[in-house]
């Protein structure tokens, strides 16, 4: 199940996001040693993790964080436009209906599994409810295979380069009904991921 | 601020496009041979892993465009096993040149292999795509030539080529299985299966020997894409070739 924390909610889900921060830390930290964005030694935070983000969160059924990627707007100035704009061919897209995808981690124990279709279903839903047509994201090129593989339609936006060691490509999702159809008929998955907020919430997560 | 798409970035893209226009596997394998001319490489191959049904070099051929001698003598020789390339391929996860792989000093074959590409068939450059499922290797595709252009590049774009191609290749393969009907002594076979009946059995009352009972059930295992028979009749029910 998908839970969508941003800056309307984000009060009711503190644990949640707290355990969130420290998985990307687990995995961006400590798996691929990236350094510049460690905080107190437990948490990964960069200057984009503001009021502007939201967050996907990926919770099992005893409420752990165990997958989540964050999305911000691209009309404001972001990772592609500010820290990678030479990844790109041509002028970085900033438009009110396309979004830039970051941070997407899976902890160890779920990789490979359902929770990879869960985080990517949610994003298609959550960008359809919302009239999001396009997603940016720097990818590991070799994941675009997996990534084409799940159902989803990526394009390039310029050759890869290498970046702290890895071949890296700007991208952009395509977003439609189809393509949301498409991958709920390869994961096996019906009806829709996402956590139903209206319900009341039975604890501070 | 660069607003203009450089030259190598046109091809990928030029090329991705005619790819999914490809509406068949020949079609796509020519596209894909014109986009790798355009850097000077002739010949291509794309191998799938080894998997439950696959496991013969030859089942694992996807796309081949080689010199003729060279997939006889591949294929009888046994290269696979001793290629350094094909073993990078396993294991790898970026692209890279043939010239970048490292010859293990201790199978003297390896180095052959490579001699007699070059020597023999004109292959003295090659550029190899992993592609990388959620469980790892899935495929590799290499593409061979003896002038080309290896300009970082050319490279990053033959990269983006061997990926999108394959993509297409994988979905043509998918639509293809879809439509590859089961013939009626396979679903009659099928059937008997689903009854509880042996090959042995089933041959008796077919009145056909054990072995073509086996082997219309393995045909028809191919074309539901299934590992075993169960399966095979758990997916002939689904797709509806034989009421449950």
């Amino acid at each position: 199940m998908i839970r969508v924390i941003d800056r309307t909610n984000r009060h009711k889900f503190i644990r949640t996001l707290d355990q969130h921060f420290r998985l990307r830390h687990e995995v961006f930290v400590k798996e691929r040693g990236w350094k510049d964005f460690e905080c107190d030694g437990v948490y990964e935070k960069d200057q984009y993790d503001n009021d502007q983000a939201a967050y996907l969160i990926s919770i099992d059924d005893h409420e752990n964080v165990v997958g989540s990627f964050r999305l911000y707007p691209t009309t404001l100035p972001h990772m592609l436009s500010e820290q990678f704009p030479m990844l790109i061919e041509g002028a970085v897209p900033q438009r009110s209906d396309i979004i830039e995808l970051t941070r997407v981690v899976i902890c160890r124990s779920q990789r490979g599994t359902k929770t990879y279709f869960e985080l990517f279903l949610a994003l298609q839903e959550y960008c359809l409810e919302r009239g999001i047509c396009g997603v940016t994201n720097l990818v590991r090129t070799h994941r675009i295979p997996i990534v084409q593989k799940a159902g989803m339609t990526i394009i390039p936006l310029g050759l890869s380069k290498e970046i702290d060691g890895e071949m890296c490509t700007a991208t952009l999702l395509e977003v439609s009904d189809d393509i949301l159809s498409r991958m709920r008929r390869i994961a096996g998955i019906e009806g829709t991921v996402m956590e139903d907020q209206t319900r009341p919430v039975r604890k501070i997560a | 601020m660069a607003t203009f798409k450089g030259r190598y970035f046109r091809v990928a893209l030029d090329a991705i496009e005619k790819f999914d226009r490809a509406d068949d596997i020949p079609n796509l394998s020519i596209q894909l041979q014109r986009a790798i001319a355009s850097f000077g490489y002739q010949f291509l191959c794309c191998v799938s892993a080894p998997g439950i049904q696959r496991n013969e070099f030859d089942d694992r051929l996807l796309l081949k465009v080689w010199p003729a001698g060279w997939f006889e003598q591949y294929r009888t020789s046994n290269f696979v096993a001793h290629d350094p390339v094909a073993a990078s391929l396993r294991v790898r996860k970026e692209a890279f040149r043939w010239a970048d792989v490292a010859i293990p000093a201790d199978d003297p074959l390896a180095k052959s292999i490579m001699t007699i590409s070059l020597s023999d068939y004109r292959m003295r450059h090659g550029l190899c795509v992993p592609i990388r499922g959620l469980n790892g290797y899935q495929a590799g595709i290499s593409f061979a030539g003896f002038e080309v252009d290896d300009a970082v590049e050319a490279n990053a774009t033959l990269q983006l080529i061997g990926i999108y191609a394959f993509n297409r290749l994988a979905n043509l393969k998918c639509a293809c299985q879809g439509k590859a009907a089961l013939t009626d002594r396979e679903r009659e076979v099928l059937r008997w299966t689903a009854a509880g009946k042996t090959a042995w059995d089933t041959g008796n009352i077919l009145n056909i020997a054990t072995d073509t009972v086996n082997k219309h059930i393995a045909s028809a295992m191919r074309k539901l894409d299934v590992h075993s028979r169960a399966q095979a009749v758990a997916e002939s029910i689904r797709r509806g070739e034989i009421s449950p």
